[in-house]
């Protein structure tokens, strides 16, 4: 009983924290207003009367064959195919959000697994996980994804297996280096003497008091795989067109530099990409800051304040 | 310490076996007959077989291995299926552009990068620092390629608009008759590579930079009346090689990426931009060929940063 009520005041407290962060609230709302548009992307498709794959080609294209910019009809303009860039936008939030936080889920799990077995049982298994981390941090990621894709053409799988298998290795050696010094606290050997088994030790002792960096490595983990995903696309090597993709479309607009006459195929979809990323950054940073108060940032952060109400 | 030289060395090595059975495999089990490919559409089955047999391609898989790490060994990477060229000769051809794109970038990212951390981490919590994690924020978040673009609307087409030349449209130019020329080319792809970078670093320098300048040595030589450049230029920044050379390790895999996506922005004749067009065309020995040369490059390069550890950390040494 006494314990539910701790827990959950700790979460008042991280909450609290979190919501007094003007930055990271900013950006939560932006994230939550991103995913509200990427499930409406077929109401913007049913409001707007345009497909994403649609091509208005009497409508969207000036005479030259040049593609009409923002209008009351297209609002962010059309793109070189005479397609809906707003409705592209939309359906290409799924693909970003999608890929980036399954991948992070995925990397985050097998980071996590690793880190774990490999910081418990240290010796030899430390040693081979160890060096299996190295190995994948030192393979040319996206020439391998090149030579994959040249033989198993692109898709979405391919393109989230890529992400996982070379983005969990941040995790695993933050995870590590924690269970190393958890395994010698003291409630670990009384789960021992009880008789638990490495098993239940591992899960049920370690595992809880690993959430915090959990939690923050797979927020920073989402903006890193949602780049990861759009610079596959824009090579070519990941969503297949004509499905939209917010680095499928900066592709289209990098072709033939069509995008130095028709500037909203970059401003838009750009812009997306890069306040998507900035907002998981700042998210992450701000999670950090209220989850872990011991972290660097934070009494820098009063200084500051103090520093500045002392001022004024 | 020969015992870690000898490790390092030993992993490069598995590293690098490791890669080329890895494309090898990934080729040997890939859908589509590449005599097929060489021999073209109309080619008769006897011609096709001709070429098989001309390129050891009915040969048993493990002969095949064995002789293409042979091969490989000698410089000789085969010839591209498509225009029958030696693979190491396009490779070389495209060399240069890829080899100024690192080098530059590297250069650029740590006079930026290292600068900036110092500075944030020399007055934490004032408005130095509030500007650089601004510029660390940016720039993690900034994907190349959007930057890249915007560089290129921003600095070359609307001044061009305009009628100024401030920056070229892209395209490399070689490094000689004319050193400015190719500067001047390569400025903006350099920037566009190494921004990112840049953040990572002045990040890792601004955590790594305050917590030595709370150890005692540096208030010691404080104390002993050391101006506050040399405690931070001298003391400091010593300290701080380390970490920094570990992370200059683990990037050198990622800058043949990242030189990939800025190859393609920027038109640039690279290594990148020829892998590119080799998985368009199918032409697989060309592109088994990049990834063999990148991952030599990576591991030569992680092997020179471990040794720079030697160098700078004397605890290894012992």
């Amino acid at each position: 009983m006494s314990q539910q009520v701790k827990q959950r005041s700790s979460f008042d407290i991280t909450m609290r924290r979190l919501l007094a962060d003007r930055a990271g609230l900013i950006s939560l709302t932006f994230i939550i207003l991103l995913i509200a548009f990427a499930l409406g992307a077929d109401a913007i498709a049913a409001w707007t009367g345009h497909s994403a794959v649609e091509q208005f080609r009497d409508t969207a294209l000036t005479p030259t064959g040049l593609p009409v910019g923002p209008s009351s009809d297209f609002l962010f303009g059309a793109d070189q195919l005479g397609r809906d860039v707003f409705v592209r936008l939309a359906y290409g939030a799924r693909i970003s959000l999608a890929i980036g936080v399954v991948a992070s889920l995925l990397a985050a799990f097998i980071g996590v697994t690793v880190g774990l077995v490999s910081g418990y049982f240290g010796g030899w298994v430390d040693v081979v996980l160890g060096r299996l981390m190295d190995l994948v941090m030192s393979i040319p990621v996206l020439l391998c994804m090149l030579s994959l894709v040249a033989v198993f053409g692109p898709s979405v799988p391919l393109s989230v297996a890529v992400i996982v298998f070379f983005s969990w290795t941040t995790m695993g050696r933050v995870i590590r280096g924690q269970v190393l010094s958890l395994r010698e606290r003291e409630f670990v050997m009384a789960a021992r003497s009880l008789g638990a088994g490495h098993l239940s030790i591992m899960v049920t002792d370690i595992l809880p008091n690993l959430t915090v960096p959990i939690i923050i490595y797979t927020t920073m983990m989402v903006p890193t795989s949602i780049i990861f995903e759009a610079t596959l696309s824009f090579l070519g090597l990941g969503i297949v067109p004509p499905a939209p993709s917010w680095g499928g479309m900066l592709a289209d607009a990098a072709n033939n530099s069509i995008y130095m006459f028709a500037w909203w195929l970059v401003l838009f979809p750009g812009l997306a990409l890069l306040l998507t990323t900035l907002s998981f950054n700042i998210l992450g940073d701000a999670l950090r800051d209220a989850l872990d108060p011991n972290s660097s940032k934070r009494p820098l952060r009063k200084r500051a304040k103090q520093k500045a109400s002392a001022a004024s | 310490m020969i015992r870690f030289i000898a490790s390092r060395i030993g992993f490069a090595a598995l590293v690098l076996v490791l890669l080329s059975g890895f494309v090898f495999t990934l080729f040997f089990v890939a859908p589509g007959d590449p005599a097929r490919l060489v021999a073209g559409e109309r080619a008769t089955e006897a011609q096709v077989a001709q070429v098989r047999e001309n390129l050891g391609l009915d040969r048993p898989i493990i002969e095949q291995y064995v002789s293409f790490l042979g091969r490989s060994l000698a410089g000789d990477l085969g010839f591209s299926y498509r225009n029958q060229q030696p693979v190491i000769q396009l490779i070389q051809n495209r060399m240069p552009a890829t080899i100024s794109l690192c080098i530059g970038a590297v250069i650029m990212w740590l006079a930026m990068g290292i600068p900036i951390g110092i500075m944030s981490a020399r007055y934490p919590g004032s408005l130095r620092d509030r500007v650089g994690q601004g510029f660390i924020l940016i720039g993690i978040s900034f994907p190349s390629f959007v930057l890249g673009m915007a560089a290129l609307y921003f600095l070359y087409f609307l001044p061009r608009q305009a009628g100024i030349t401030l920056f070229p449209p892209g395209g490399y130019k070689p490094f000689l008759p004319n050193p400015s020329l190719w500067a001047w080319h390569m400025l903006l792809p350099w920037f566009t590579l190494a921004l990112t970078s840049a953040a990572i670093y002045a990040r890792l320098t601004r955590g790594q930079m305050l917590e030595v300048l709370g150890e005692d040595y540096i208030r010691t030589a404080r104390a002993k009346g050391l101006s506050e450049r040399k405690v931070i230029y001298k003391h400091g920044l010593r300290a701080i090689f380390t970490p920094l050379t570990t992370q200059l390790g683990a990037d050198i895999a990622a800058l043949l990426g990242g030189a990939l996506v800025t190859e393609q922005v920027f038109g640039l004749q690279g290594i990148g931009s020829l892998a590119v067009q080799s998985v368009q065309t199918q032409d697989r020995p060309v592109i088994i060929g990049v990834v063999m040369l990148a991952g030599f490059f990576i591991v030569i390069a992680n092997l020179v940063v471990d040794f720079l550890y030697l160098l700078l950390d004397p605890r290894v040494r012992a």
